[in-house]
């Protein structure tokens, strides 16, 4: 409940992905059934500058509303680490109306159910429930954007909750507070040196006002965006909205933007845990999720990494016997981002072996490039994933609007369909080149305790 | 003058109608909600699809169902038996088989068999359970051949002496030693020892015991528990997706038919409630663990429909993890104590169990306890019964999410398959579940919760640091066993 969903945004990475290698599937399969499902929806706007994007799909009578605010961790300042997820659990605590609990109860009465997510780059409120109760979403969301009512009291208890959650889940696990100590090092003094959840300290001192202040500046209708999918026309979820948001004030949100900063060699971090198997967590620095050359670091990572016939997995796991396992994922933000691949040794004495395998391997893509069959079956992975994306095609919109969020453009994906369908073992080499370099990353060493 | 007051009484009522325009919101009210949160959701009925099925001379079940909307097909099936057919000698071999099996075939060495997969895009995994082993796999259209070639490489040719054997066997050896610096595997290891004393239930958790028995997994070994369990009379094959169902099944008997059944009979052993494990408290001492994990529960069988259907609709209201259930009102939302807490019946062939989860700051652990306790009594002593509104909303809520989760008819198909196959059900059950959960009464639902409820019963395993917890039950005066970890 409320916790914040770390694999959303991997998910909904991998969808795009997935639709990215259609136009090669295309080429491929000109014969064919496959086909870019036609995700049509309806957008509108505000005068405040609220947008709205509508999915219909009238299969069966349920309704999905969820509001994003475009505010996240990266928009924290210091000191207030932790302060959006903070504010999103208070979000359910009532309004100048809505007394504590009322909201989950509503929403359980019409047979509904809610939640909340808090990601890097925004914050979402979401309802499904039986379209003929639509209007309750709304009313709920509009309601809670602008009277929200916590007492002190209520406040301190719910903040007690968030820092059980995150030593739950962040100083209880041996891997993830070490990697949040790794993390903090690799981005030091910029948004990305801290976790969605913040630090300890931080959510200790954040007070009421604090809270006020945050509600105030981001919870407005210019900095936030609605999606509806599901049994409602468009003209009938704009009325709606313009009915509850529209005399809503607009106000203009400044969001900060950052670069990282310069680094000359390589970060090393060393951390003793109670692990009986070693990790090996590497940070190197990207740019904007948007940059032409992330399809390229995709193709990179699941070649050296993700998949069974990866070169690390095949030499280090299956034929050196050193590796237990390794995976690689990237971030995709507006601002800039991060590669993050983690490789388990089966043992602390082979830590140098397989940190030297893996840079032999990245050096040998560098030096020889890589083989045709290898980006096919890239291809082939993708295009299946995108075949059965489809079976839930409700995803999709959670991306169109991810994408509007981030880059302003609805319909990104159709644009990485042309990128990925171009990638070439040469950018794959250039990406290898310009982005995994030893000296701008970030190595952690996790090791057992003695 | 009288000009200039009617233009001033203009301007001024436009700037009133005006101000009047532009700040007419909605006036959130008590009575908007209420009104807006009327509903009574209809009681669903799910068209239960259309399945051809088939059975070959050899005892292998086919199901079948096409859909052309999308180009894929997606397998899925289950071999009977699983752990349930272990003993403590050979506990775990089930899972280290498919493993092996997972990892190549006699043709196929690991790298061939991984090509293979990803150059034709063709998944296909098995796993282990208590009471089968189920494979599961997906391919487009055009690779659909690949996908029944390579189910039939992995079920029939496994290569139990291939070199491959011995890595997993290692990284077997690492992951367990890995799990038991895990508070939630030592939670699972020191619970399911306990209510499933010696029954094979509890071997997928000992994490002592599948490390003594690594050495049984000898080729030899492995191909005989084969042979027992891997069979086509114990096999159940569900097709779903873009084929011709004629033309499937000529395949998979052309693949299939001939492969040889057994008619090996299976004990499978029956779990007996230690009532020993009645109200004791297990502490595991883990030095670096900052949370406290509580697990509560005990031995729970309730053979009887309506019995289950009452209790698991109380138990949704009591600690059905949302933030409305009782336990979560109490624990979270007025004392902060937790962030998650849940409760669940599982409901098993030999034998199933009741069983509460939550994690507390260490130094609460006995106030959550307590609490939980507490919230318990309440119902059972009538002071907070559950009412006929608890029940209204529980049901109004199942009977849109019922629609909702089965929307895709393989997920439909598969659950109808499985209380068919493995519930002893009939095709039709999950509509006759709908229906008797759509009459049950506050009467009813608080009789078989507090039938099957029972607080004494609770064994309770804690894993966390000993410092923080022990004294709060000296204090209580509550005896605690305590383990320390090695």
């Amino acid at each position: 409940m409320k916790k914040i969903n770390k694999n959303l945004f991997i998910i909904f990475t991998f969808i795009l992905i997935s639709f990215i290698i259609i136009s090669a599937v295309q080429a491929e399969n000109a014969d064919s059934d496959l086909f870019i499902p036609e995700v049509d929806y309806k957008y509108y706007s505000l005068d405040n500058g609220l947008e709205l994007f509508v999915f219909e799909d009238h299969k069966v009578p349920i309704v999905n509303f969820s509001i994003y605010y475009d505010v996240g961790s990266i928009d924290e300042k210091k000191g207030l680490t932790g302060i959006s997820h903070l504010l999103e659990h208070l979000m359910f605590l009532g309004t100048d109306t809505l007394n504590k609990g009322q909201i989950s109860e509503m929403i359980k009465d019409v047979g509904g159910s809610e939640n909340a997510s808090t990601a890097h780059w925004r914050t979402k409120y979401y309802e499904t429930l039986p379209s003929s109760n639509l209007e309750l979403a709304v009313a709920i969301e509009a309601d809670r954007m602008r009277n929200l009512n916590i007492s002190e009291k209520e406040f301190q208890r719910e903040k007690e909750v968030v820092i059980q959650e995150r030593r739950m889940y962040i100083e209880n696990d041996a891997f993830s507070s070490a990697v949040e100590e790794i993390n903090a090092a690799a981005f030091k003094n910029t948004p990305l040196e801290h976790g969605i959840i913040g630090w300890k300290e931080d959510l200790e001192q954040i007070t009421l006002d604090d809270i006020y202040n945050y509600y105030e500046n981001y919870y407005v209708p210019s900095n936030a965006v609605i999606s509806i999918s599901g049994d409602v026309t468009g003209e009938k979820a704009y009325q709606l909205v313009k009915k509850y948001f529209g005399d809503y004030e607009s106000k203009k949100v400044k969001k900060a933007k950052f670069k990282f900063p310069e680094q000359k060699e390589e970060k090393v971090v060393k951390i003793r845990k109670v692990t009986r198997v070693p990790y090996i967590v590497m940070f190197y620095k990207l740019p904007s999720g948007d940059n032409p050359d992330m399809e390229a670091v995709d193709f990179l990572h699941n070649i050296l990494i993700n998949n069974s016939t990866s070169r690390i997995i095949e030499e280090l796991k299956q034929k050196q016997n050193i590796l237990l396992d390794a995976n690689a994922y990237r971030t995709s933000l507006s601002v800039p981002n991060f590669s993050r691949i983690v490789l388990i040794p089966n043992s602390e004495i082979n830590i140098e072996k397989v940190v030297q395998g893996f840079e032999k391997e990245l050096q040998k893509i560098i030096e020889n490039g890589v083989s045709e069959e290898e980006i096919k079956i890239m291809k082939k992975g993708m295009t299946k994933n995108l075949i059965l994306a489809q079976k839930n095609i409700s995803n999709f919109s959670d991306m169109i609007i991810g994408d509007y969020i981030k880059y302003g453009r609805p319909e990104f994906y159709r644009e990485k369909i042309e990128r990925i369908n171009s990638v070439t073992e040469a950018d794959i080499i250039d990406a290898a080149k310009k982005y995994f370099n030893k000296s701008s990353r970030t190595i952690g060493y996790i090791m057992p305790k003695k | 003058m009288r000009k200039k007051l009617f233009v001033i009484l203009i301007i001024t009522s436009l700037l009133i109608t005006f101000t009047i325009h532009t700040s007419a919101e909605v006036d959130f009210t008590q009575e908007l909600y209420s009104k807006l949160s009327e509903n009574t959701n209809p009681i669903p009925y799910l068209d239960i699809p259309n399945y051809n099925s088939a059975v070959f001379h050899n005892g292998l079940k086919i199901y079948l169902l096409e859909d052309h909307s999308l180009p894929y097909i997606d397998i899925k099936g289950y071999i009977k038996g699983g752990r349930i057919l272990e003993n403590e000698d050979n506990a775990g071999i089930t899972d280290f088989m498919t493993a092996v099996m997972n990892t190549g075939t006699q043709n196929y060495g690991e790298k061939e068999l991984n090509r293979f997969k990803e150059l034709n895009a063709v998944d296909l995994n098995l796993s282990s359970s208590d009471h089968y082993i189920s494979f599961s796999g997906n391919a487009l259209t055009s690779e659909k051949n690949k996908l029944i070639f390579l189910l039939k490489e992995i079920l029939l040719r496994p290569n139990f002496a291939a070199e491959y054997r011995s890595r997993l066997l290692a990284e077997r050896e690492r992951n367990i030693q890995q799990s038991k610096t895990r508070q939630n595997s030592l939670l699972e290891m020191y619970f399911f020892k306990n209510i499933y004393l010696g029954h094979p239930y509890s071997y997928a958790h000992d994490l002592d015991l599948l490390l003594d028995n690594l050495d049984y997994y000898t080729p030899e070994n492995l191909k005989k528990y084969y042979d027992k369990t891997v069979r086509p009379n114990k096999t159940i094959m569900i097709l779903y997706g873009d084929f011709d169902s004629k033309k499937m099944l000529k395949k998979l008997h052309k693949e299939f038919s001939s492969w040889k059944n057994s008619s090996e009979f299976w004990k499978q052993p029956t779990v007996t409630a230690e009532e020993s494990n009645y109200g004791k408290v297990i502490l595991i001492n883990k030095e670096d663990a900052t949370q406290a994990k509580i697990k509560m529960g005990y031995n729970l069988d309730i053979r009887y429909f309506k019995d289950r259907i009452a209790f698991t609709l109380g138990n949704e209201i009591f600690g059905g993890g949302d933030l409305t259930s009782r336990l979560s009102k109490n624990l979270r939302a007025e004392k902060g104590l937790v962030y998650n807490i849940y409760s669940k019946y599982v409901d098993k062939k030999a034998g199933g169990y009741y069983i509460l989860n939550t994690s507390v700051k260490p130094e609460k652990t006995y106030l959550a306890v307590e609490s939980i306790n507490k919230e318990i009594e309440k119902i059972i002593q009538g002071k907070e019964q559950i009412t006929e509104d608890d029940i209204f909303e529980i049901v109004n809520r199942r009977n849109v999410f019922f629609p909702k989760s089965y929307r895709r008819k393989e997920d439909l198909l598969q659950s109808v398959i499985f209380n068919i196959e493995f519930k002893e059900r009939d095709k039709n059950y999950i509509n006759k579940f709908i229906q008797a959960y759509n009459i049950l009464s506050a009467e009813d639902v608080n009789k078989y919760f507090e039938k099957y409820i029972y607080p004494g019963r609770f064994l309770t395993v804690i894993v966390g640091k000993k410092e923080d917890i022990l004294p709060q039950f000296e204090e209580n005066s509550i005896s605690v066993e305590v383990i320390e970890i090695d």
